[in-house]
């Protein structure tokens, strides 16, 4: 073989392995490319920069999914084109990003009718919609976890409020998906719903009904996956299926029987929550005895025979100059079931409020106190004559008052063995049961108050019942609502938005054009 | 240096020329009839839609008219960048020069990605004259942009790399073309599979997938992995053909 053969043989040969090199060089980028991708898949992070933090998980949600032991499916029934969809969707990937215990998957049920009969099938969904030609479940999500699951209708995922009296024409929106998602996967914890019993017979606030009606309340949890029964605590005590009893507002004492059954219950590890009113019998001039105060003395509650005044202007609602009520509280302790509402901003409402204290400071926790120059009203008769002179004296109880408070109670499991008065309870890190909280007003569970989005009344109960029913998930900010003034145009508008996008802009850049060109020229 | 000095040569190529113009003038009437579409259809809607329900969200990646556009621009912006020189001949000059491969396809790559963001730099007019008729939520419009951005890095690296392979701007411009549709149509085809595992990958590689959350105010890593990986890889397989033309050139 010649030399020029020699050196045409290896330049071939080197082209060859210059070729190879080349190949398994780009083979090795594709597959550090694929691996980089899947772990990037995996484990991903999505940063929510929207000035509302709409796709921000709140709190609850984040401690519900650190809880999780189990795997979780989620499955959306829901139709890509619904209103709300997107939103969902994007909520539902934050839910993923945060816990890899969470899986989603979506079955259009127009589009995959046979995916979702199998669905159907499996949870024994519900009746399927046929609206406008389109195939609508009327189940819109179902979550499930092992053997159990949860369904979670089209109304309690998405909600659009719209206010048309307000000047500003301003749009309150609620992002409601992620309280009854977090709602199902606490549910899907649990095992059951959480029992409230309420107890009625005593003027109390009723669970259903008009006038003084927890129903607002009753809905507010209704996505929490927290029920709300009332009972009667005459007959033969409580019952064992209630996680908490709830005394709301009542107007006549209780017996000395059915104080003993309570005081048994909570003392066997039941847990109480109880909203006095200071209840003044009509044409007298004295608070009315609730048969209760002496329990709760007992549990190391103070119950204040006294009406709360509260004369700064700044923590009444405008216009409404009553010092009795309504009027705003912000003074809040220091628990858990507070601690999502220090530095908020936003007030609890309350009205018509008594006094409400501990025994021993040490021995639990004052949730709520109104301002330093509110104070505790003793003289009766001069609320009921309507002639109080703003200013505490001597008998009166100076601010900031208490207004709520936390104990956990010993558990003894036999009340026979309570033989001292003395020992009002023990320090709030103490065994399962036996959660008392106490509020020196019911009014703050009606209805108005609860739904109303500038106050804090509808979270507050549900941290007060999460704690005392020991459901710490529920104990955080649910979903937010927030002002958003949509962009309205008219039809003149939208023509002056014409020439300036399609006409004027495109022009300056011809003219830019020019100028370029003539500079190159010249 | 050397990318240095070749991104300052073909960004002055670029805006001394005035098919820049004509470019820049044709994407600007053709965004700016998109927006006002959107907003006329937008303005005839009644109140009380999702919190991201504006025109300037629609616009940013919600409708085709949106993706569509820049399947016909990438190529345009990319066709000539590496496919000119080689059916010129002056590639063959500019490898004998003492610069390397990666720094002529980085630098041409930097110079696309400057023409990139001057395209959509005068759209934020949109958002200022939006804000005059409600509520914008910047946090929304920069992710927004920030999706664009990371659409435009990806895009371009396989612009970048169809010119290095293809013998002239118009076969350039048609693989570029061929690709970034073939990607686009894939996310498509995303909705219609039932498959989880197939939706999820198709939605991953889909450009719908990547503005979705973008133009939503979300940030999501996966997203900014794929277009920066892509882009990576794209760039390296351009750098290796230039360097494949060079051995056996």
């Amino acid at each position: 073989m010649s030399a020029a053969e020699s050196g045409g043989v290896d330049a071939a040969k080197r082209r060859t392995e210059a070729r190879i090199y080349a190949f398994l060089n780009a083979m090795l980028i594709i597959g550090l490319v694929f691996q980089v991708n899947y772990l990037s898949y995996r484990h991903y992070d999505r940063w929510d920069i929207t000035e509302h933090s709409i796709y921000t998980l709140s709190d609850r949600s984040k401690v519900v999914l650190e809880q999780l032991e189990q795997e979780v499916q989620i499955w959306v029934l829901l139709s890509e084109a619904e209103p709300g969809f997107m939103e969902l969707r994007n909520l539902l990937a934050r839910y993923e990003a945060e816990s890899p215990r969470i899986t989603t998957h979506y079955i259009d049920p127009d589009r995959d009718p046979a995916g979702y009969r199998e669905i159907a099938q499996r949870f024994e969904l519900g009746g399927v919609q046929i609206g406008e030609g389109r195939v609508l479940s009327d189940v819109a999500a179902v979550v499930e976890s092992g053997e159990r699951h949860w369904e979670i209708t089209r109304d309690d995922l998405i909600s659009t409020n719209f206010d048309p009296m307000n000047e500003e024409n301003s749009v309150e929106l609620n992002v409601e998906g992620e309280r009854a998602i977090t709602g199902a996967l606490v549910e899907l914890q649990t095992g059951r719903a959480t029992r409230v019993c309420v107890t009625r017979g005593h003027g109390e606030f009723q669970v259903t009904g008009s006038g003084r009606s927890l129903e607002g309340f009753s809905r507010e949890v209704r996505r929490e996956n927290l029920e709300l029964t009332a009972i009667d605590t005459r007959g033969e005590g409580i019952d064992e299926g209630c996680d908490a009893v709830a005394i709301i507002g009542p107007e006549v004492a209780f017996s000395a029987e059915e104080v003993e059954a309570l005081r048994a219950y909570v003392r066997a590890g039941g847990n109480l929550f109880v909203a006095l009113d200071p209840v003044i019998p009509q044409g007298r001039a004295t608070f009315l005895d609730l048969g209760i105060e002496d329990m709760l003395r007992d549990f190391g509650v103070r119950v204040d025979r006294s009406v709360v005044i509260e004369p700064n202007p700044a923590l009444l609602p405008a216009g409404q100059g009553n010092p009795i009520g309504p009027y705003a509280v912000v003074g809040w302790g220091e628990h858990d079931i507070t601690r999502s509402f220090v530095g908020l901003g936003i007030p609890l409402l309350v009205s018509e409020a008594r006094s409400i204290g501990l025994i021993d400071e040490q021995r639990g926790s004052v949730l709520l106190r109104t301002s330093d120059q509110s104070y505790g009203e003793t003289d009766v008769r001069g609320i009921v004559e309507g002639s109080i002179v703003l200013g505490a004296d001597a008998a009166d109880i100076p601010g900031p008052v208490p207004l709520a408070v936390a104990i956990t109670v010993e558990v003894t499991g036999d009340d026979s063995d309570d033989d001292d008065p003395d020992d009002p309870g023990q320090d709030e890190e103490s065994s399962p049961g036996g959660r008392v909280v106490v509020i020196g007003d019911a009014t703050i569970f009606a209805s108005e108050y609860i739904s109303e989005a500038t106050v804090v009344n509808g979270n507050f109960a549900s941290a007060v019942i999460g704690w005392v029913t020991e459901r710490e998930a529920l104990i955080a900010i649910d979903a937010r609502s927030f002002e958003h003034r949509p962009v309205s145009m008219s039809e003149d508008d939208v023509w002056n938005l014409f020439w300036r996008v399609a006409v004027l802009i495109p022009l300056a850049f011809i003219f830019l054009g020019l100028a370029v060109w003539w500079n190159r020229r010249t | 240096m050397a990318t240095w000095t070749i991104l300052k040569r073909e960004v002055y190529a670029l805006f001394v020329s005035p098919i820049a113009y004509v470019m820049l003038t044709v994407w600007l009437f053709g965004s700016g009839v998109t927006f006002w579409v959107l907003c006329d259809y937008y303005a005839g809607q009644p109140l009380g839609g999702g919190a991201q329900d504006s025109p300037l969200t629609w616009f940013f990646g919600q409708t085709t008219l949106f993706y569509l556009p820049m399947l016909v621009f990438v190529p345009l912006i990319t066709m000539r960048l590496l496919a000119e020189e080689r059916s010129r001949g002056t590639l063959e000059l500019l490898m004998t020069a003492p610069v390397s491969e990666a720094s002529v396809v980085i630098g041409k790559y930097l110079a696309a990605l400057v023409f990139w963001v001057a395209m959509w730099l005068p759209t934020l007019l949109y958002v200022w004259l939006t804000s005059r008729y409600g509520d914008v939520d910047l946090g929304t419009v920069a992710t927004s942009y920030l999706g664009i951005f990371g659409i435009g890095v990806y895009y371009l690296a396989i612009g970048i790399l169809m010119s290095a392979m293809a013998p002239n701007q118009i076969v350039s411009a048609i693989l570029t073309f061929l690709v970034l549709s073939g990607l686009f149509v894939l996310g498509i085809a995303g909705q219609f599979v039932f498959g989880d595992t197939y939706r999820e990958l198709l939605t991953y590689l889909s450009i719908w997938g990547h503005m979705d959350a973008f133009s939503r105010g979300i940030i999501d890593t996966r997203y900014v992995v794929f277009d920066t990986s892509i882009a990576a890889l794209a760039l390296s397989l351009a750098v290796g053909v230039l360097k494949a033309r060079r051995t056996e050139g």
